[in-house]
């Protein structure tokens, strides 16, 4: 097992504790000014009620600006190296690394669905792991899909979620993006279970090779996704973002 | 001879007839046109489109193993000293806009985006694509109601009065074209779509009172524009506050019951995962009522529109969501949760009676009255009318006209207006027919296969 590859995701959420603890009343002196035309008053909103945009966020001054950085890391780290990466890399290498991440993902998935007792979806994403594995050659080309086994996610925040963990403030994870404090603790925990795999390939404790492996998996995720940070075009996006995701994943848990 | 003849005239007939009878958008509904766009497969195919592709067109085959960007974004500076809103801190470097230049002389289009939408989204970038493809350099810009372009690129950043906002897109075309004054352009073309196909009426008329500076567009076409923009906001709120059952304190039970169908739905259809498949499944399956879609197209109108009213409120310091003296306060962290709340209830028409027009008129002393007549396209009828440079396409079920609307463009545009019988807002605009229209009336060039149905006259 190697856990060098969490330390800063861990970091980061001991960081949250902190900020939280120590940063708890958000100064406010709006009684002194003239109020503006349009109040919660005027337009009858009330400030007990809960509104489809209100999502617990207790951490949202460091949640802001983990967005913000985020916003940052993808306009000149990310998205430069993807570009390179679609200019250079042809497309059907591309979408064999893609495949090769996408069947290790599987076994996740495999793992994931047999622990919220969904059969048929186990012995997809398991029947799915093998095939590719074998027939498309360590998963470089995805044959499953076309006998009938399609990719079917299922990560460990969903497994959580199942079993009635509550998704618990809302989250701005370093690279990762839109999270809660569940569906964080269930990336640690899909980190775990990929070490299982990771070491198979002996790749334990080169930090060298972890580097190329998870370097070349973000440029893929990334390159697979169409968000752009502050492209809604709205000032509230990070409003927008927040409530959209946590609907993503009641959809997903299904409940 | 006779025969020839005889084959123009059925040709002719023909093409007529082909207007209302064989249009082949598939989706009839018009909101869900609206909605759903143009079904895959149905788009003009970049095989289709080499038709109008010259020799110095260099794209890459949609085979090609390498991806090979058309068009670059870039930024450019219009008010070297305007100071921008920390809140606003990632608009700061200056107005955006995308250009795709060939290595050749050729003629040049603007295209220019509709409300809430900027330079990118996937219709401009669509059309930059077909247009570059058919040897035009295309330069795309946002609407002038997107907070990018009022910070960066308007003088007032209050949009909604069209003589400003050409004003203001004329002037940045201006700037984009100086800086790029490498590109070997033969002549200026330009269009829009939606706001933005107003916004090209006005901007060709400035561009023919300007001295000196002028791109003399040679064609210009607007693709679904409102006749009045007041009226058309107006349908826009209101499809979205009378859609919501209890009104907008009630938005949440609305929410939170389609999050619960969604949910339901993808319980039973895990296999279909999250994505485009999984929610045209849903479409099909579960069709949502008129009311709801006009209550989903409304809230997407409403979002982008309540942002460009927090940024015309931040930027004049104007006190209509944020007080006066706290705009100088927010900082890129500041929960502005509470301000979208707020912006949230208030929609376009409330922003155009408690925000534009009284500013307006304090300002520059313009009439309430003269301002809202001035933003219909017929307060420069006479103009339109003797411009045959400027076409227009229009659907005949367009939702955001007001009924008779769509018989005023026939008086604005005499035979220069097509109308299709079906396609919603801007749901066929990159349909194949559509498409082909578009190119058939900018190059001259009728594609020989496709029977072109523009300016065959109007179908009501």
């Amino acid at each position: 097992m190697n856990y060098k590859s969490l330390l800063p995701l861990l970091g980061f959420i001991l960081l949250i504790f902190l900020q939280g603890c120590s940063n708890t009343t958000v100064e406010d002196n709006t009684t002194e000014l003239e109020p503006a035309q349009n109040t919660f008053e005027s337009l009858g909103i009330s400030q007990d009620e809960t509104y489809s945009v209100d999502i617990y966020d207790p951490w949202e001054n460091l949640n802001r600006k983990t967005y913000n950085l985020n916003s940052q890391i993808d306009t000149y780290v990310l998205l430069p190296t993807v570009s390179v990466y679609e200019s250079y890399v042809p497309r059907l290498l591309r979408k064999g690394v893609h495949n090769f991440y996408s069947n290790l993902h599987t076994v996740n998935h495999t793992v994931n669905s047999a622990l919220q007792l969904k059969g048929e979806k186990t012995i997809n994403n398991g029947l799915r792991f093998i095939s590719n594995t074998t027939l498309g050659i360590a998963g470089i080309f995805d044959v499953a899909t076309g006998m009938g086994l399609p990719e079917q996610q299922e990560d460990f925040g969903q497994v959580l979620g199942h079993w009635g963990v509550p998704a618990g403030p809302y989250l701005v994870l370093p690279f990762y993006g839109p999270s809660n404090l569940r569906d964080a603790t269930g990336t640690v925990a899909d980190f775990f279970i990929a070490d299982l795999y990771i070491d198979g390939f002996g790749m334990n404790g080169n930090a060298g090779w972890e580097v190329v492996y998870y370097g070349l998996m973000g440029v893929d995720i990334r390159a697979n996704m169409f968000f752009r940070y502050y492209d809604s075009l709205t000032p509230f996006e990070y409003d927008m973002i927040r409530m959209m995701y946590t609907a993503q994943r009641r959809v997903l848990i299904g409940k | 001879m006779k025969t020839s003849f005889l084959m123009a005239i059925l040709f002719l007939f023909y093409g007529g007839f082909s207007v209302a009878f064989d249009y082949g958008y598939p989706i009839k509904n018009p909101l869900s046109a609206t909605i759903m766009g143009t079904p895959e497969g149905l788009e003009a195919s970049q095989e289709s489109l080499q038709f109008w592709q010259p020799d110095y067109v260099d794209i890459a085959s949609p085979n090609s193993q390498f991806d090979k960007k058309i068009a670059s974004e870039k930024k450019i500076t219009i008010f070297p000293d305007r100071k921008i809103s920390d809140v606003f801190w990632y608009e700061k470097g200056g107005m955006e806009y995308s250009i795709a230049k060939h290595d050749a002389q050729a003629p040049l289009i603007f295209i220019i985006a509709g409300t809430g939408s900027s330079y990118r989204s996937s219709i401009a970038r669509a059309q930059q694509k077909i247009f570059y493809q058919a040897g035009f350099h295309v330069v795309t810009l946002s609407s002038p109601t997107v907070p990018n372009f009022m910070l960066n690129a308007s003088k007032l950043a209050m949009p909604g009065n069209m003589n400003e906002d050409s004003r203001d897109l004329h002037n940045a075309m201006q700037l984009v074209m100086k800086k790029h004054n490498d590109v070997q352009v033969s002549d200026y073309y330009l269009t829009g779509y939606s706001l933005g196909a107003s916004n090209v009426a006005y901007v060709t008329k400035f561009d023919d009172e300007t001295q000196g500076k002028a791109f003399h567009f040679k064609k210009v076409l607007l693709i679904n524009p409102p006749l009045s923009l007041v009226n058309s906001v107006n349908l826009l709120d209101n499809m979205f506050i009378d859609n919501i059952p209890g009104g907008l304190n009630k938005f949440n039970d609305f929410y939170q019951k389609l999050i619960h169908r969604v949910s339901d739905f993808h319980h039973k259809n895990e296999d279909l995962g999250l994505g485009r498949d999984f929610f045209y499944a849903m479409f099909k399956e579960q069709p949502p009522s008129d009311e709801e879609m006009k209550a989903l197209i409304g809230f997407v109108f409403r979002i982008a529109s309540s942002g460009m009213v927090f940024a015309a409120d931040v930027f004049n310091h104007h006190g209509y969501i944020v007080p006066k003296d706290k705009v100088d306060t927010l900082t890129p962290s500041t929960s502005l949760t509470a301000y979208s709340k707020v912006s949230f209830r208030l929609g376009f028409g409330d922003y155009i009676k408690n925000f534009y027009l009284p500013k307006f008129e304090e300002d520059l002393g313009i009439s309430r009255n003269r301002l809202l007549t001035e933003s219909s396209l017929e307060s420069i009828a006479s103009y339109l009318q003797n411009n045959d440079r400027i076409s227009v396409m229009l659907n005949a079920d367009d939702p955001i006209l007001m009924p008779g609307e769509l018989d005023q463009f026939s008086v604005l545009f005499p035979g220069r207006v097509t109308i299709y019988p079906h396609g919603g807002h801007l749901g066929n605009i990159l349909y194949h027919q559509h498409v082909y229209d578009m190119l058939a009336y900018f190059t001259g060039k009728q594609r020989q296969s496709s029977t072109s149905t523009f300016n065959k006259g109007a179908v009501k």
